[in-house]
């Protein structure tokens, strides 16, 4: 699993899950690819897991909410 | 050779010396007028400006060299800051720099934006000192981040015990009796995160500092929009020198003397940007450099600023 980190250009920053970081040509992401979305790599082609990025979307939204003061 | 022959001659020279003077003038006033020549750029480059003499300061600005991302601290007479911290590798050097400067407790930390080359180290920073506030983007549900990066920082943040302060467009942090800081954006929601950078004014005295994290025109636009107070002394640029900052409007208003450009040699993005640069250069008497100049080091008097390189580039 992947997660689009930023966009820079035409390069896309992705994180691995050690949290490692890899660039690469972003136009080998899907077209509506955005950042934070997670990517499954498979035949070399990486696709969009929706359902995993809303999951952690919606994990990591109720952390941050619990620390803002 | 005659009297009177003499001072005709005399009289002739004169004013074909006084024509002269007033087409160099001229010429000299058309360069500058025209931006072909900067004037304080050439002086200064040939060493008869005072802008460079060290100044004796009780408030200074580093800008941390990090290779590819942004790290500056702020230290003033009662209070420090920093902003950003560079990517998670750059933690350990960030830390021993700031202790090399006697510094134990970081006021306010502000996390401009939520990319690993903003945030990355700041969990072992925050783990590391005394920390005051730490200050972050409120960001759409849409657009907050999933990353392991993010993830690590709120965890740093909840393990100290600590809170996240939303920035606050407006919100004024007094740094000491001479000095404030002002939150100036974000001022809208927007489809990157880099438009999302905490944008913030530091004044002291008569001294402006802007910095821009990793704003991009959006973000410069809707400032320009909303008359925010951008004029500054120095500007640390948008976004790493990008072709998407540092627009000509934008640097219009701020029409910084001195600009700083946070930035590792031989990225991968073509950080900086060469049209960046230039239209940089169009209104800064001097553009610094990380990649070229190290760790920048920014004094204030409240009235004169001075520079020091941690190598000459």
């Amino acid at each position: 699993m992947f997660i689009i980190e930023r966009f820079e250009d035409e390069k896309a920053v992705l994180e691995n899950e050690s949290g490692e970081h890899l660039v690469i040509i972003r136009k080998n992401l899907p077209h509506n690819a955005k950042e934070g979305d997670c990517l499954i790599f498979k035949n070399g082609v990486y696709s969009v897991d929706s359902v995993l990025t809303k999951k952690r979307k919606e994990e990591i939204i109720r952390l941050q909410d619990s620390l803002w003061g | 050779m005659s009297p009177k022959r003499k001072t005709k001659t005399d009289f002739k020279i004169k004013l074909l010396l006084l024509a002269l003077a007033v087409i160099i003038v001229t010429v000299m006033y058309a360069l500058d007028y025209f931006n072909i020549v900067n004037y304080e750029r050439v002086f200064s480059h040939i060493g008869l400006s005072d802008a460079n003499k060290a100044v004796d300061g009780d408030f200074s600005v580093h800008y941390i060299d990090v290779g590819q991302g942004d790290c500056e601290l702020i230290v003033s007479k009662d209070k420090t800051v920093l902003i950003d911290s560079g990517e998670y590798e750059n933690a350990p050097e960030v830390i021993s720099y700031i202790q090399s400067l006697g510094i134990t407790k970081l006021d306010y930390v502000i996390g401009t934006h939520p990319h690993s080359d903003h945030i990355g180290g700041l969990p072992e920073i925050i783990q590391s000192f005394d920390i005051g506030k730490v200050i972050a983007p409120k960001v759409s549900g849409k657009m907050t981040p999933t990353t392991k990066t993010y993830i690590n920082f709120l965890n740093a943040v909840k393990d100290k015990g600590l809170k996240l302060t939303p920035a606050t467009v407006g919100e004024e942090y007094q740094l000491d009796e001479n000095t404030v800081l002002k939150i100036l954006a974000p001022l809208n929601d927007y489809d990157s995160l880099n438009n999302y950078s905490i944008v913030c004014m530091v004044t002291h005295g008569e001294n402006k500092f802007l910095f821009m994290g990793d704003a991009e025109k959006e973000s410069e636009t809707d400032l320009l929009e909303k008359n925010a107070d951008i004029d500054a002394d120095v500007l640390k640029a948008g976004h790493h020198g990008s072709n998407s900052s540092s627009t000509m409007k934008f640097l219009s208003a701020v029409s910084p003397l001195y600009s700083v450009v946070s930035v590792g040699a031989d990225n991968s993005y073509n950080h900086p940007s060469e049209k960046a640069i230039q239209r940089i250069l169009k209104y800064s008497k001097d553009i610094y450099r990380t990649d070229l100049q190290g760790t920048i080091v920014c004094t204030s008097d409240g009235k004169n600023i001075s520079f020091e390189f941690e190598k000459e580039g």
